[in-house]
């Protein structure tokens, strides 16, 4: 309880930073001259100038967004960690992956596509803020926003959640997957998965799915299973959460929550 | 705990039939694809990704909503041509193995970018169909809405690398083995075609010769002896004429797909 009020005041407060303190160029005439600008290090990035209507709309092409949306190195390396996460959850592109046949082969796209997460790879820390980040998510809360319409313009989203179980099933941060990180993870993404369980009129089997796909990758790291268990859980990830029947899905959770 | 929650989620799931499923789809000449009937997902995921991907996506025109019942593939060389809603992927065992059956030696094969019908993206995993709308084409994202677009406005990468194909009636001439098209009562020669490997094939693809004389009238067994061996045949004439030799590929449904000929001149 402590830690959730700690990050939700952190977030609070990092927000507030961000409102006074990012100075952004105005002149958003054109794409070529869109530079947006953080100024305080404490801050996480603002995309508000580049996904401005206006200027939005000149993008012609993925990899013209995409251009535009990348932060300044020189802003990255300066960002603390939990900052950039939460530029990287900003990302205006996160959404892409559901435009994936494979949505883990659609999140590898949309992280190669951001120079966020090429710096948070090299961050030390990266998995234990990560994981901090995903502990943090309050499943429940966002399905009531979604059924309430009450969700504001900075708060997650269920596409957000699948976004952050998809960047974590992509092993983008390996030592996610050493010891003590992966415990934790683990009991993270079954207390998400059990919250989701629980919502179903807004989780559908889409979403679910995302959280048997992180917990395919992390058993896959363990032990624990046999060569069978494992066949079964590789053909799993790589289909990108798919199976081939639906019984299959009862055999991968069973494999996975045991 | 969790398991049995899942477990009981899935049964209910399971009475939904919309709940996965796999199932056989066919293509025009009857090839068997590989496709899934998915469960839809929350009218609150719907909603979300509606909104995304019209903000997103603004040069885009939103044409119907996002599901997950359907993705560009079986949008594009399936429900455009009248066939079920599913998801179709194009990779079961090998790359693009399912999708490619639909181009490969069957009803489309591929051709230039102005004459295109159906468009598949091969190095994104997407396919399109042209709008009627000029310079637009119409394509499902994915999970996402169904969109019309620049063919390379979308949110997938390399969207440049683009793969074009149309349906068209074949219509060649048919090799013969005295080359000049003359021949004499009683000799024979055979008429083939030229690439048999390209030919369409499948199960719902007849393929039939025909020979007959100037009026039009069948002439196989009475003015021709005719030896047929899949897609050569030997022909001897016993009258001398104009003739009309001819390898047919229809559908069973009666659309024509190839048709190949020649007019042999027979002299006594």
């Amino acid at each position: 309880m402590k830690r959730i009020l700690f990050l939700m005041l952190s977030f609070l407060l990092l927000y507030a930073c961000n409102e006074n303190t990012n100075c952004v160029t105005e002149d958003v005439r054109t794409r070529e001259i869109v530079e947006v600008r953080a100024m305080n290090a404490e801050a996480f990035f603002s995309f508000d100038s580049v996904t401005n209507p206006v200027v939005w709309r000149t993008f012609q092409s993925l990899e013209e967004m995409q251009v535009a949306c990348q932060v300044p190195e020189d802003i990255l390396e300066s960002m603390s960690t939990d900052n950039l996460i939460q530029t990287c959850m900003n990302y205006p592109l996160y959404g892409n992956y559901l435009a994936y046949n494979n949505e883990l082969e659609g999140i590898k796209f949309i992280i190669n596509g951001f120079n966020g997460f090429a710096e948070l790879q090299n961050r030390e820390d990266a998995a234990d803020r990560l994981i901090a980040y995903y502990e943090g998510i309050d499943v429940r809360k966002i399905a009531e926003n979604a059924i309430t319409l009450s969700a504001t313009k900075n708060e997650l989203s269920v596409l957000h959640i699948g976004y952050l179980e998809l960047i974590l099933s992509s092993r983008l941060v390996p030592s996610l997957y050493a010891e003590p990180n992966i415990s934790r993870l683990e009991k993270a993404r079954y207390k998400k998965y059990e919250d989701k369980l629980q919502n179903s009129e807004v989780y559908s089997l889409q979403v679910i799915k995302k959280s048997l796909l992180l917990g395919a990758q992390i058993k896959l790291k363990s032990k624990e299973i046999n060569n069978e268990e494992k066949s079964l859980l590789s053909r799993f990830v790589e289909m990108g959460g798919e199976v081939n029947t639906l019984e299959d899905y009862t055999k991968v959770s069973q494999i996975i929550n045991k | 705990m969790k398991t049995h929650l899942f477990s009981f989620w899935m049964v209910l799931l399971s009475m939904n039939i919309y709940a996965d499923s796999y199932i056989t789809l066919y293509t025009k000449c009857g090839k068997t694809i590989e496709a899934i009937i998915l469960a839809e997902m929350s009218a609150a995921e719907i909603a979300e990704a509606n909104s995304y991907y019209t903000s997103t996506y603004p040069n885009a025109t939103y044409l119907a909503s996002a599901t997950q019942t359907y993705n560009c593939h079986s949008y594009a060389w399936n429900m455009s041509q009248g066939g079920q809603t599913c998801w179709l992927n194009a990779t079961v065992n090998s790359l693009n193995d399912n999708i490619s059956k639909y181009w490969s030696r069957d009803y489309y094969s591929s051709t230039e970018e102005s004459k295109t019908q159906k468009i598949f993206y091969y190095q994104s995993d997407h396919s399109a169909v042209v709008s009627s709308i000029s310079g637009m084409y119409e394509s499902k994202w994915g999970r996402a809405p169904l969109m019309r677009h620049a063919p390379g406005y979308g949110p997938y990468s390399n969207m440049d690398k683009r793969f074009y194909c149309r349906h068209d009636v074949v219509y060649e001439s048919l090799q013969c083995s005295n080359g000049t098209g003359t021949t004499r009562v009683g000799v024979s020669s055979t008429y083939s075609v030229k690439y048999p490997g390209d030919l369409p094939f499948g199960s719902y693809v007849l393929p039939t010769w025909i020979v007959e004389d100037g009026k039009g009238e069948d002439v196989i067994g009475t003015k021709a002896n005719v030896t047929i061996s899949g897609t050569i045949a030997t022909i001897s004439f016993n009258a001398s004429g104009i003739y009309e030799v001819s390898y047919n590929l229809h559908l069973s449904g009666g659309e024509m797909l190839a048709s190949y000929w020649f007019e042999p001149i027979v002299e006594l």
